[in-house]
């Protein structure tokens, strides 16, 4: 291990060989001719390639999940551990002991969560969490784009396609109107 | 684990009653007491239509698919030439600005004699995800301006903008500069290299192409998600212990109540905004960098010489106020003033501090650069 690399990244790396290992097993039994009359349509073969994508990102969801909680609940047990040993002898017997506690034990949870939350560490795994579940989104996509397709309906991307050239449009007649107006009230100040 | 060691003591050897009469009592009522504010506490959560604010007299002057421009009644028959217009941030919505009459920001202004503008930006659609900042400068800003000033028959106005709104109130005025009097600024996002919140750290590692090319416009749960990461336990857990305590005070729950709406009144944000805003803004500090464009045109702060006020918030945990006092010396105004406030974000500009302690001093400031 690094000692460069936090231990998101660190742990992360680990686990990208082992999916590769996985990925580089699974290969042999798709690998099937993509031509000839031993080969799937193109669609199969791109729906069996996006369930073996989805299946891979699962993983390394459930993987950045399971560092997500384990980075939380360490922060609460560690900031429990700040509480010092004379402290757990709070008597708790009227409301103003229970207040009393109750702002010390929120104080030391905010100290310590608000230390993980600015670290560059954390902030990657969220980073990762977030990116992995935008990859789960776009394979879901990819497939759901195959049935689209045979049923004579646009992709997300067609869509995608056309509102971009209408935001396009709408800028170039902005600028154009903006450009209308400037001579217009040159032209209105020169006739004054 | 200690904290399971100090529940244990407590369940199992509770205050003798023998010992203790009186302290076994008081707990005993404290218990039932609490159940029954928890009871209340709920039925107060069940809609927030019922949460009145923004009542402060207006009419719409202008409305798109992208904003409604509002203009409030002015309290005098003559009030201040020069008009402000307030451009809001695209992150939560406008009527935190007039929350509620007592701690109302615009209402504040207007009594102070101003002719009061308001950009009320509406929730983008899946088919805006494409509006980006120059869309949101060069055009919505600057078409109310221009109606503002073909309205009030006047060369400039004050512009006036609140976090992301002060940011696009600072591009907008090193582009449009002779269409403004005096640029007012409230924790404007500026430099991030100086940034040290929560939110600047998920801004600087967050893969956001992918995230929205993934989901298009930024969803509010996930700006929820990373909100929620501001002072989780004294602000987000402490605030509710309070409210229990003051349960049966009407006006604290109000008010309460209509913080809370707003908070979690969150739209979504336009993904190329979003992705200027990380990318450009979080990530490469362009636009303290003079290097940010928007469109063909390059936003360079030096070119900004009318006068400047800058209001910053020293307990500020969401825009860091070193990044935001910044800007004061990256333009060129001769006449410039940085004012710092020992609040946070929102107590900034929807807190009884702020109408006693940052609006006079603000509209001081403006009074003597306004045509009366």
């Amino acid at each position: 291990m690094s000692d460069s690399l936090s231990f998101h990244e660190n742990t992360n790396n680990q686990f990208e060989e082992v999916l590769k290992k996985y990925q580089e097993f699974w290969k042999k039994f798709y690998n099937i001719p993509k031509f000839s009359p031993f080969s799937l349509t193109e669609e199969t073969s791109n729906l069996i390639q996006n369930l073996q994508d989805l299946i891979l990102i699962t993983s390394k969801i459930q993987y950045f999940n399971l560092n997500y909680v384990t980075q939380i609940n360490k922060t609460y047990t560690e900031a429990l551990d700040k509480i010092p040993p004379n402290k757990s002898e709070y008597s708790l017997q009227s409301e103003h002991d229970i207040k009393k506690y109750r702002s010390f034990l929120l104080g030391t949870l905010e100290e310590s969560f608000t230390n993980l939350f600015q670290s560059r560490d954390f902030g990657v795994l969220v980073s990762d969490l977030m990116s992995a579940y935008s990859e789960y989104n776009k394979i879901l996509r990819n497939i759901s784009n195959t049935y689209l397709l045979s049923l004579n309906l646009s992709s997300k991307e067609d869509i995608d396609g056309l509102l971009k050239d209408m935001q396009e449009l709408k800028r170039e007649v902005r600028d154009l109107r903006k450009s209308i107006d400037i001579i217009m009230s040159e032209d209105n100040q020169v006739a004054k | 684990m200690k904290i399971i060691k100090l529940l244990n003591n407590t369940t199992t050897n509770p205050p003798s009653k023998e010992k203790y009469p009186n302290v076994s009592i008081s707990l005993d009522k404290y218990n039932h007491d609490l159940s029954e504010k928890i009871d209340k506490f709920t039925q107060l959560y069940q809609n927030p239509k019922d949460i009145d604010v923004g009542s402060t007299e207006h009419q719409i002057l202008k409305e798109t698919n992208i904003y409604r421009l509002l203009h409030y009644k002015p309290i005098f028959k003559r009030p201040i030439k020069t008009p402000i217009l307030v451009v809001y941030a695209l992150i939560n919505r406008s009527y935190i600005l007039d929350l509620q009459g007592d701690k109302s920001w615009i209402k504040n202004l207007l009594f102070q004699g101003y002719d009061v503008y308001l950009i009320d930006w509406k929730p983008p659609t899946a088919n805006d995800k494409y509006i980006n900042f120059d869309d949101y400068v060069n055009d919505f800003i600057d078409d109310c301006v221009n109606l503002i000033l073909n309205q009030s028959s006047i060369d400039k106005l004050t512009l006036h903008g609140y976090c992301m709104g002060a940011s696009m109130s600072v591009m907008y005025t090193t582009l449009h500069q002779r269409k403004i009097k005096n640029l007012v600024t409230l924790a404007p996002v500026i430099d991030t290299s100086k940034d040290t919140t929560v939110i600047g750290n998920f801004g600087r590692t967050l893969d956001v192409d992918k995230i929205i090319s993934s989901v298009g416009n930024m969803p509010p749960q996930l700006l929820r998600t990373c909100f929620s990461a501001l002072k989780p336990f004294k602000q987000g857990m402490n605030k509710y212990f309070t409210l229990l305590e003051h349960i049966d005070d009407k006006k604290f729950v109000q008010n309460f109540l209509r913080i809370e709406k707003w908070l979690y009144d969150v739209p979504p944000i336009t993904g190329e905004v979003f992705k200027q805003w990380i990318k450009d803004i979080y990530q490469n500090n362009l636009l303290a960098k003079n290097q940010l464009k928007l469109g063909s045109k390059v936003i360079d702060l030096s070119k900004i010489y009318i006068p400047l006020l800058n209001i910053v918030a020293d307990e500020d945990h969401l825009v860091s106020p070193e990044g935001s006092a910044a800007l004061n010396n990256l333009v060129s105004s001769t006449d410039r003033r940085l004012m710092r406030f020992p609040t946070g974000h929102v107590g900034l500009i929807a807190s009884s501090y702020s109408q006693i302690n940052v609006l006079p001093r603000m509209g001081k400031w403006l009074f003597s650069r306004s045509d009366k």
